[in-house]
């Protein structure tokens, strides 16, 4: 785990006692190494180049391939990884003191120049680097020493951290992106525990223990094996039949039957993201605000939970997430459904026989039960919504054409509550597809975006949250949890709160 | 004959011009846009636009087609769109897993249903034959998925016998890749095996009332020969039809079976690639496929005229 390469403190030192005293009564669990794992994946990766990914199961190759700047902790602190230590002389720069020793897997140096080279890189337009609007706040970057670099910032960014724990906090080596071009992202070179040996699409990922990581000591494993299978059962049954070892993303309904099985190991985590129905704001019937609120106030969120989600994750009444430091509990609509204020609101809204409308949804099991539960929900109250299941492109199209009248989808989430409001929620924000306007809320999240203060920002964000709920331009459901489930000899495994995997400290018993 | 081949061969090509039109302008009015299924959960307009410019996809239509013509007439396929790989290599990598699957779909297919089929015309209405065909109803109506998992609970999970997914090349291990090919050769092969048999038990049980067998049984010959040397090859000529189209189907129809045994195939590409409007892996695959079962149909003429002295190309 991160917290390992801090300085020992008592704390470390009664386990490293206890873990001793355990190992001598025979209890022991040493970390051995070697082996492969195997992981079974959802999705095939897109490339292997961080800076032009747009998908999040990239990431699940990434984290050992790369090192980020800063990492993050279980607990979603963020914790030293290529940077040991930071400090902001002034809230428009933030100073980087980075570690020394490390290399990348092609042997040339990290160091203050590579990082300067990949921030340039992912700012440049000409690279047509996705990570340029989550950088879009950096204005220079200087080479203080060999080993310091400082970025200068347009505008205090109190979520830039926690960005760059994410893709655009990847070094990549500058010597290899000179050397293959384009195919970088096929031959990438980090500095990470692995190193990448083959990538053959929709078959296998292998990656190598890469020995001169700077963490000395990991990584236990020889090889990790990655497959891609779109078939959740057939995924299932591979973990089952030993085929695999290591697998993501359970659907909800098998998390229960595979706990009782000895020889697995499930995992879930509150995930950061939320599930919600986007609701278009500049056309009938949700231009009218009593309308919006009609339907928040029908739709039966518990039952949502218990019947689509197997009681796993949690019902949103907001877009930030429990287990968010910047979560506030509020009533919002309630977890049951509110029939009586619902017809109220739809008297308000001059609607007070119901209405009709169409929600857009894309073709997953999830989605489609979900939808089913908001159907039966509004009728209840006199509101007609009639489902369109729609294939992901002409989803995407609708929705930016604003030719929907709802659509229903999931925000993946971010460490920041900035990365889950922002750009969905401010006036004119790029994922803002319901045009939503209200220059309160602009003003709170620019104000919260740029206070040093956590306590200050939590209290913006919930202000913020409590004229989202009023104003209801999305209807929120569920925040979905991250699952993962493993076979019984997969020892170290900690899941990190973006459900991203991270297999540094994963050792392989032996059987 | 040559001449034959030749101008059979030199069909193809307006053919494949049309296929290919016909599916660059159906791919591009289909709504969707792969930039923005690409950049779904980050926009930043300015970043859309400079990639929807460097993949050419802001030219007109019909520059966009020409552009692509000209290049797959010198074998340059283009890059894909959302992965960069060279479309005719991400091709190169899939192709022998289809074709080997679909192959060894055809090979389990024919082992079944001819025997089955010769068996159930010679012997007509017996128990054999009325077996043979609800066999051959409950293959042609079970749903291939079912099916592959179905197989999967049986022979992976229960009974442990052989592994539930994955592709292991025969070339590079002989028994794993026959092990890893057993579960999706049998599903794929299922509905042909069915179709295969069904139409080898009527054609021969036709060709057995003609003319000519009557004769050769009056001569004295061993029913037997009657069967092999006279019947069967002309009973074949039918069958010859419905097993090229069947396996030039199943190049591009292996879909299903790729994507629940997690084989890396050529229509999970194709499918993929529809879904995320990547147009140069879609026009290539299908010119792929569309120029495949032109081969497979080429072959089927010519095996004509094998099975059938009386056929003749000029």
């Amino acid at each position: 785990m991160r917290t390992l390469d801090r300085p020992p403190a008592l704390g470390s030192l009664i386990l490293a006692l206890a873990g001793l005293f355990l190992a001598l009564s025979g209890g022991a669990q040493e970390p051995q190494p070697g082996g492969t794992l195997r992981v079974g994946l959802q999705g095939d990766f897109t490339t292997l180049d961080p800076h032009m990914s747009t998908s999040a199961v990239d990431r699940d190759v990434y984290y050992q391939l790369y090192n980020t700047l800063v990492g993050l902790d279980p607990n979603l602190n963020i914790v030293p990884e290529l940077a040991e230590s930071w400090e902001q002389p002034d809230p428009l720069a933030y100073v980087f003191r980075l570690r020394k020793g490390v290399r990348f897997h092609d042997g040339t140096d990290f160091n203050a120049d590579v990082v300067r080279w990949n921030v340039e890189r992912m700012v440049n337009p000409a690279t047509g680097s996705i990570r340029r609007s989550e950088l879009g706040n950096i204005k220079s970057v200087d080479v203080l020493d060999s080993h310091a670099v400082r970025l200068n910032l347009k505008e205090p960014d109190a979520a830039l951290l926690a960005t760059l724990t994410d893709r655009a906090g990847i070094m990549v080596s500058r010597a290899a992106v000179e050397k293959h071009g384009k195919d970088f992202a096929r031959n990438p070179v980090g500095t990470g525990p692995f190193q990448f040996v083959e990538w053959v699409k929709d078959d296998r990922l292998i990656v190598r223990r890469f020995p001169g990581y700077w963490r000395k000591g990991a990584p236990y494993l020889d090889e990790v094996a990655y497959k891609p299978i779109p078939d959740h059962t057939v995924k299932l049954t591979a973990l089952r039949t030993g085929t695999l070892d290591l697998i993501d993303d359970l659907p909800p309904k098998d998390v229960a039957p595979l706990k009782s099985n000895p020889k697995l190991r499930v995992v879930e985590t509150p995930g950061l993201g939320y599930r919600r129905m986007e609701l278009n704001t500049t056309r009938p019937p949700f231009n009218n605000k009593a309308l919006r609120q009609a339907v928040a106030w029908a739709v039966n969120r518990e039952a949502i939970h218990r019947a689509v989600f197997f009681a796993l994750g949690a019902v949103a009444q907001g877009p930030i997430p429990p287990r968010s430091w910047a979560y506030e509990a509020l009533p919002g609509y309630g977890n049951a459904p509110d029939p009586a204020r619902a017809r109220q609101k739809l008297a308000e809204g001059g609607q007070p026989g119901g209405f009709k409308f169409t929600l857009n949804i894309l073709n997953t099991p999830l989605a489609q039960k979900q939808a089913q539960v908001v159907q039966d929900n509004l009728k209840r109250v006199g509101i007609e919504m009639e489902i369109a299941l729609l294939e992901i492109g002409a989803w995407i199209e609708k929705r930016k054409a604003g030719q929907f009248d709802a659509a229903e989808s999931l925000w993946s989430g971010r460490p920041d509550p900035d990365g889950n409001m922002f750009s969905h929620l401010t006036t004119g924000g790029a994922n803002n597809w319901g045009k939503y306007s209200n220059p309160k809320v602009d003003e709170l999240l620019r104000q919260a975006r740029s206070s040093p203060s956590q306590a200050e920002r939590k209290r913006f964000y919930t202000e913020a949250v409590r004229l989202l709920i009023e104003d209801s331009p999305l209807v929120f459901v569920h925040h979905d949890a991250w699952t993962k489930a493993w076979d019984e000899r997969v020892q170290g495994y900690v899941e990190i709160p973006d459900g991203r995997m991270r297999l540094e400290r994963v050792w392989l018993a032996r059987r | 004959m040559l001449l034959y081949l030749i101008r059979r061969l030199g069909a193809m090509v307006p053919v494949l011009l049309v296929v290919s039109a016909i599916v660059f302008s159906l791919i591009h009015l289909t709504p969707g846009d792969p930039v923005a299924i690409m950049l779904r959960e980050e926009s930043d307009p300015a970043t859309a636009a400079a990639l929807r410019r460097e993949l050419g996809l802001d030219r007109p239509l019909p520059v966009q087609y020409l552009t692509w013509l000209g290049r797959a007439a010198r074998g340059e396929l283009g890059r894909s769109i959302r992965t960069n790989q060279p479309v005719t290599e991400a091709i190169r990598e899939r192709l022998p897993v289809t074709l080997t699957l679909a192959a060894a779909a055809t090979v389990l297919a024919l082992t079944v249903a001819l025997p089955a089929g010769i068996l159930s015309a010679v012997r007509r209405n017996s128990v054999a034959d009325v077996a043979g065909t609800l066999v051959a109803l409950s293959g042609i109506s079970l749903p291939n998925f079912w099916l592959a998992i179905l197989l999967i609970f049986l022979f992976s999970v229960t009974l442990g016998w052989l592994p539930p997914i994955g592709y292991v090349s025969p070339l590079r291990d002989p028994w794993g890749g026959l092990r890893s090919l057993v579960l999706p050769a049998i599903t794929l092969g299922t509905a042909m095996a069915a179709v295969v048999m069904r139409m080898t038990r009527s054609s021969l049980l036709e060709v057995l009332q003609l003319d000519y067998v009557r004769t050769a049984r009056a001569k004295g010959l061993g029913e037997r020969p009657v069967l092999l040397r006279h019947a069967l090859k002309n009973a074949l000529i039918p069958v010859v039809t419905v097993v090229g189209l069947q396996a030039g189907a199943l190049l591009g129809g292996a879909i299903i079976t790729e994507t629940i045994f997690a084989l890396p195939g050529v229509g999970r590409l194709l499918v993929d690639a529809i879904f995320q409007r990547d147009f140069p892996v879609v026009q290539g695959v299908v010119l792929l496929l569309a120029l495949n079962f032109l081969l497979v149909n080429l072959l089927v003429d010519v095996a004509y005229a094998w099975l059938d002295p009386r056929i003749r190309y000029d």
